[in-house]
C-alpha cells in the first residue's frame, strides 16, 4: 500500500482517529470520579432513573456546556452508597457547600478543579415526599460559570 | 489524414509531423501493415518494433502512476467521506438535549430544558452561601 507512506495520507488517517477519539472521549465526560458508577446505569436499571442529558447550544445561557441528571427514588441503603461516593469525590473538590440533615447528607455542591479552564461541578440533592419516600437527585455539569453565575441565574426561581 | 503511401513517401522526404510518422508506425504495426508491398518499408525504416511498442502502448491499462493517482484520489476521498461523517456525528453529540424516563426516551427540547432548569433552580436558588450573606451585608 504505497500510498499510505504519504504525507497527505498519514494526515487524513490522524485526523480520522483524533476524530474518533474525540467522539469516545464525549461520551463518559463526568469518568474519575467515584459517581459515575450511579451515571453509567450499573448501579441502578435505567428502567428506575429519570435522566437528563444536555450538551451544547442549550446551554449557552447558563455558560455551560455539559448537563447531566439522574433522578430516582431511592432506598436507604442505595442512598448510603451514593453518599458514600459523594463523600469519596468531596475529597479532591476545590470548593464544596454540603448540608446534613440528622447526620445524613442532604445537599451537597462541589466544584474540581480542571485543566481546560472549565469548572466542574458534582450537585445532589435528596427530598423526601409526603409518604416518606426519598428522591434523589444526582447532578453533574461543566462550563464556564463559576457557582456564584449559576446562583445569580437561579436566586429568584 | 494522408494516405499510408503518402505517409511512406512523406517518411522519406523528411516531411512528416511528428504526428503523422507515429501514425505511420502504428500503422506498419497493425495486421493491415504486415502486408508483403510494406516490408520494404518496414525494412528501411527499421521501426517494426518501435511500431510494435506504440501499439501495445495504446492498449495496455493505465500506467501504474496513473493507478498511484487514482487510488490516491479515491483513499481521499474516502477519508473526507469518513471525516464529513464524524463531524455530523460529533455536531450531534454535541447539541443533545435528551431525557429518559423509566428508560422512554423523550427529545422535546422544551420538555427537557423545563426538567434541567426546574433541577438547576433546586440545586441552586434557596442556596445562599456565607460569602455572599457578607457582601449584602457590607454593600447596605
Amino acid at each position: 500500500m504505497n500510498f499510505l507512506t504519504d504525507d497527505l495520507m498519514k494526515k487524513f488517517l490522524l485526523i480520522t482517529l483524533s476524530a474518533f477519539l474525540a467522539l469516545a472521549q464525549g461520551a463518559r465526560a463526568q469518568e474519575g470520579l467515584q459517581i459515575d458508577s450511579l451515571f453509567n446505569g450499573s448501579f441502578v436499571p435505567k428502567s428506575r432513573i429519570t435522566e437528563s442529558l444536555v450538551t451544547g447550544k442549550e446551554l449557552k445561557p447558563y455558560n455551560l456546556d455539559y448537563f447531566r441528571s439522574v433522578r430516582l427514588q431511592a432506598s436507604e441503603g442505595e442512598i448510603r452508597r451514593i453518599v458514600s461516593w459523594l463523600e469519596g469525590d468531596a475529597l479532591m473538590a476545590i470548593e464544596k457547600d454540603m448540608d446534613s440533615e440528622n447526620g445524613e447528607l442532604v445537599y451537597a455542591l462541589m466544584c474540581f478543579a480542571t485543566n481546560n479552564g472549565k469548572n466542574k461541578y458534582l450537585g445532589y440533592q435528596v427530598k423526601e415526599s409526603s409518604g416518606g419516600s426519598k428522591y434523589v437527585t444526582v447532578v453533574y455539569m461543566t462550563g464556564k460559570a463559576t457557582t456564584r453565575d449559576l446562583k445569580v441565574i437561579f436566586k429568584h426561581r | 489524414m494522408k494516405k499510408i503511401d503518402e505517409l511512406i513517401e512523406g517518411y522519406f522526404e523528411g516531411t512528416l509531423s511528428q504526428d503523422e510518422e507515429t501514425a505511420l508506425k502504428v500503422f506498419l504495426a497493425s495486421e493491415e501493415g504486415q502486408g508483403p508491398e510494406y516490408d520494404e518499408v518496414r525494412a528501411v525504416m527499421g521501426y517494426f518494433a518501435a511500431g510494435r511498442s506504440v501499439e501495445i502502448l495504446r492498449s495496455r491499462p493505465l500506467p501504474r502512476n496513473d493507478r498511484k493517482v487514482w487510488r490516491r484520489i479515491l483513499a481521499i476521498a474516502a477519508s473526507m467521506a469518513i471525516i464529513i461523517t464524524l463531524g455530523v456525528s460529533i455536531y450531534n453529540r454535541n447539541n443533545v438535549c435528551v431525557s429518559f424516563v423509566g428508560g422512554q426516551k423523550i427529545t422535546d427540547k422544551e420538555v427537557v430544558m423545563n426538567d434541567v432548569d426546574n433541577i438547576l433552580a433546586d440545586l441552586l436558588s434557596d442556596r445562599t452561601d456565607m460569602e455572599e450573606l457578607l457582601n449584602e451585608f457590607f454593600d447596605r
